[in-house]
């Protein structure tokens, strides 16, 4: 297992690199570089030219790249072209409040879709799966900006309600901050529950057939018992495989929607203004935090697969 | 067992959503006193789409944050201040940390004297310190160094010769010449008197530690893409002024949210779409208020006039003649927008009203005449029609809307575009900067003075000159306003460049929408100046009554 581990997560290295490489020179390709849009919406400088020298951009793209890399791998991420800040500190600031949301959403769409999934199995065919299977496919349908939109407009005209437009901190008011962050993680997680709902409900079913299940009953343990110590562990696998490829859209993808509509400034919004300003400092360095954050939580899913079935050795 | 709790669960997280529905209801809601006296205290919220980027008042101009700036500083001059004034008056100006002022025979030198006893904000480190003419020498001296105001307002201190302090509270300003506009740069936020040592380790006012001035409102709180809090300036040199203890700026990208905060009364004003104020007049609690001014940010297509075919003044009127504005008036503004020019109707001492235009030039502003168009283009070599670009970017909501209308009437008389749409980004870095081949549509800001819709848009060599004009018969009309004094005179001179560039037609603009904003019901005496350079400082004189 170490050895697994060590080379896991040596393999992070050529992945990084490659990311960084992708990320530094896709950026580049977009039209309008950002002494331009700096000059043209801000006069940060009296010609593109000018600035362009000040921040570096006039050297080669591979030059540019190798500075910024040499800073990367001693710590350092860069700054903001934009704002000069440092990238750590624009995102210290930010990132709580997207891992909040994240881990809410992901509790949610976890609890929800295992917890449904299982007695839609243990209850085939009867009115409560069917309800269940409803309610799954509802969440595959149903687009998270659609409902955010609705949870934000008709509460407001029906009662008077709309999110808070501050950050309501945790330490200060922790049923606030619930409040706050619960209702954008229920919309969030709401669709990956959907797919966690489905897959279990298949796969519980399938183990649940399985002799080793009908051995368990026979024994005479009770369903709980069953259920929780010999079929759990194994219909779970799929599903922990599948949270695993998730949690990208749901942090990135969900979260940049999500925390617009709610009025959350976190990491979503901050890459998305980052990539409109052209922010190549910001993107770079965000970027390769995300990809950090993946390839750590893909590195959990596998090991997990281990304790979920002892027959998988690494 | 478990499985019995799934149900639960799901009830559980109903419960959770039904408490956070229900809490702040509409009762708390409404005006709890209707008396009409004004009264210090309360706090007032102001919704904004975009966030400023960069405080300095010299160094660049920036709408979202010339709001903020006016809070905190002042001018020599202010423009006509208090509700009972209108909120595109520019007229008559006011003294402002300037307690008088006097004018040379020439127009050339203005003195100044200073209010006595005007302090900076209580923060360190200029700790309450009394503002003096050094303050001022040096305010006006860095506005007009080009090196630190890149902008294109630097062209108003062109003519500066120079600053003299004559005693503590007395400066004298000289320029070597005369230019309407430079009365007006006295009030405008881009030239706020600072302290030298509030600068920033940069030597910039870039960053909100250093936004310390005389104005009403001081910086309490500042997270960026969130919220701006500005409290009460205790020392403020109006006394009593301002009203309201707290004034909050916060930024709302998404057009749902904003709507769901006004009406839930979490804040105070909103700038909106006459389809929003519909809305929110439809599903508020009563009592709302709404005010709406002629627009400010036309959108038009800008012809490159130095290269073909829009180098022939005959193709540039045949898209004049295609565009049917009427129909953008009636159908998609539903009647609530007006024609527009380049001396627009929101200058209002300079308004040219469509009847006072040549009736050549008035027919390239307003008319609709396809049949006309294609003559004029056949004239001009192009029988069977043309190809040629059409810029634009998806960062405008209207100009996306108009865009396929455009396309459709262009091709009605034989104009096919080939539409380069581009994220607001790569827009600004390119046809914003008057970097496009054929067409470029896109929105206008215009400033309360002529001269920057005439000189500012059509002198060659101007930022803002983005279609390229080089115009032997304006160009001495442009020079020629600049340096008038009696406003009868100018105004002639500058009606008579209107309808020139009317017919010219190197801009053809669309229509101009009304602007509308809402207000919550137990918000009074609400007034800020609409016209840029914005200034929102007059809510000194805001109230609230709950």
């Amino acid at each position: 297992m170490r050895a697994y581990l060590v080379r896991r997560v040596l393999l992070t290295i050529p992945t990084l690199a490659l990311v960084s490489v992708l990320v530094f020179f896709l950026i580049r390709l977009l039209p309008g570089d950002t002494a331009e849009l700096m000059v043209a919406e801000n006069h940060y400088a009296p010609s593109v030219e000018q600035l362009r020298e000040e921040l570096g951009l006039n050297q080669p793209v591979a030059l540019q790249y190798w500075n910024w890399i040499s800073r990367v791998v001693q710590g350092d991420l860069g700054r903001s072209l934009w704002t000069r800040k440092p990238v750590v500190a624009e995102f210290a600031a930010r990132w709580p409040i997207t891992a909040e949301l994240g881990l809410l959403a992901l509790l949610f769409a976890l609890t929800n879709g295992i917890l449904v999934g299982v007695y839609s199995a243990v209850r085939q065919d009867t009115v409560g799966d069917y309800l269940a299977r409803s309610l799954a496919i509802a969440a595959l349908a149903l687009p998270n900006f659609w409902v955010a939109t609705l949870v934000v407009v008709l509460p407001s005209i029906w009662f008077g309600w709309s999110p808070a437009l501050r950050i309501i901190p945790m330490a200060a008011d922790p049923l606030g901050n619930l409040l706050q962050f619960g209702l954008p993680a229920l919309i969030l997680g709401f669709g990956l529950s959907g797919i966690v709902m489905r897959l279990t409900r298949a796969m519980a079913l399938e183990v649940l057939r399985q002799d080793y299940i009908r051995t368990a009953r026979a024994k005479g343990l009770d369903e709980r018992a069953v259920i929780l110590r010999h079929a759990a562990k194994n219909f779970l696998i799929p599903v922990v495989t599948v949270v695993g490829v998730s949690i990208p859209g749901l942090l990135i993808g969900g979260a940049v929607i999500l925390e617009n509509i709610f009025q959350l400034p976190g990491m979503g919004q901050l890459i998305i203004e980052a990539i409109g300003k052209r922010d190549y400092g910001m993107i770079q360095g965000v970027t390769l935090v995300f990809a950090v954050v993946v390839i750590s939580v893909n590195l959990l899913v596998d090991v997990s697969y281990s304790y979920l079935d002892p027959r998988i050795r690494f | 067992m478990l499985l019995r709790f799934a149900p639960l669960f799901c009830g559980g997280l109903l419960a959770v959503l039904a408490v956070a529905c229900t809490s702040n209801r509409p009762s708390d809601i409404g005006p709890s006193d209707v008396s009409e006296t004004p009264r210090s205290g309360g706090r007032l919220v102001l919704a904004s789409v975009t966030a400023p980027t960069a405080f300095d008042p010299h160094k660049r101009v920036q709408g979202p944050s010339q709001v903020e700036q006016s809070f905190v500083w002042r001018r020599l001059l202010r423009f006509p201040s208090g509700p009972q004034h209108g909120w595109m008056q520019m007229f008559p100006l006011e003294g402002d940390l300037a307690e008088r002022w006097e004018t040379s025979a020439d127009g050339k030198i203005w003195t100044f004297y200073l209010r006595q006893g005007v302090k900076y904000h209580n923060l360190p480190p200029v700790n309450g310190r009394e503002v003096t003419a050094d303050d001022v020498k040096f305010s006006l001296e860095r506005a007009a160094n080009p090196k630190v105001n890149l902008s294109g307002d630097a062209r108003y201190w062109e003519q500066l010769a120079g600053v003299e302090v004559l005693d503590k509270y007395t400066v004298r300003v000289q320029f070597s010449q005369i230019s309407p506009p430079q009365q007006f740069v006295f009030a405008w936020i881009t030239a706020p008197i600072l302290p030298p040592e509030a600068r920033d380790k940069d030597g910039t006012y870039e960053t909100t530690e250093s936004m310390i001035g005389q104005g009403p409102f001081m910086h309490k709180e500042y997270i960026p893409e969130s919220r701006h809090v500005f409290v009460r300036n205790p020392d403020y040199y109006r006394k009593g002024l301002p009203y309201v203890d707290e004034l909050e700026q916060v930024y709302i990208k998404d057009p749902a949210t904003r709507l769901a905060a006004m009406r839930t009364g979490k804040i105070d004003f909103l700038a909106v779409t006459l389809q929003e104020q519909k809305d929110l007049e439809r599903t508020a609690p009563p009592g709302g208020q709404f005010h709406s001014e002629t627009g400010t940010h036309p959108h038009g297509l800008m012809l490159r006039s130095d290269e073909p075919p829009f180098n022939d003044v005959r193709v540039r009127r045949a898209v004049a003649l295609a565009m049917d504005r009427k129909s953008i008036i009636d159908s998609y503004w539903e009647g609530d927008a007006v024609y527009t020019n380049m001396v627009a109707a929101l200058l209002a001492d300079w308004f040219k009203p469509l009847e006072a235009y040549s009736p050549e030039a008035r027919k390239y502003l307003t008319e609709y005449n396809p049949q006309e168009a294609k003559r004029l283009l056949a004239e001009a070599g192009y029988p069977n029609g043309l190809t040629t670009t059409l810029t634009t970017t998806s960062g405008y909501e209207v100009s996306m809307a108009y865009l396929a209308f455009i396309q459709k009437w262009l091709e009605n008389v034989g104009i096919k575009t080939n539409v380069n749409v581009l994220d607001y980004g790569a827009w600004l870095g390119g046809p914003f900067r008057g970097d496009y081949h054929g067409i470029n549509l896109g929105t206008f800001t215009r400033l309360a003075d002529p001269d920057d819709a005439l000189y500012g848009f059509f002198y060659p060599g101007q930022q803002e000159n983005k279609t390229h004009v080089n115009d032997p018969q304006l160009t001495p009309l442009l020079l020629k306003q600049r340096q008038l004094t009696d406003y009868e005179e100018r105004k002639k001179v500058v009606w008579e460049a209107s309808d020139y560039i009317a017919k010219q037609a190197w801009v053809v603009f669309l229509a101009e929408p009304n602007q509308h904003w809402a207000l919550s019901p137990w918000v009074r005496d609400f007034s800020i100046k609409t016209l840029p350079p914005y200034d929102y400082g007059t809510l000194e004189r805001a109230w609230v009554t709950r």
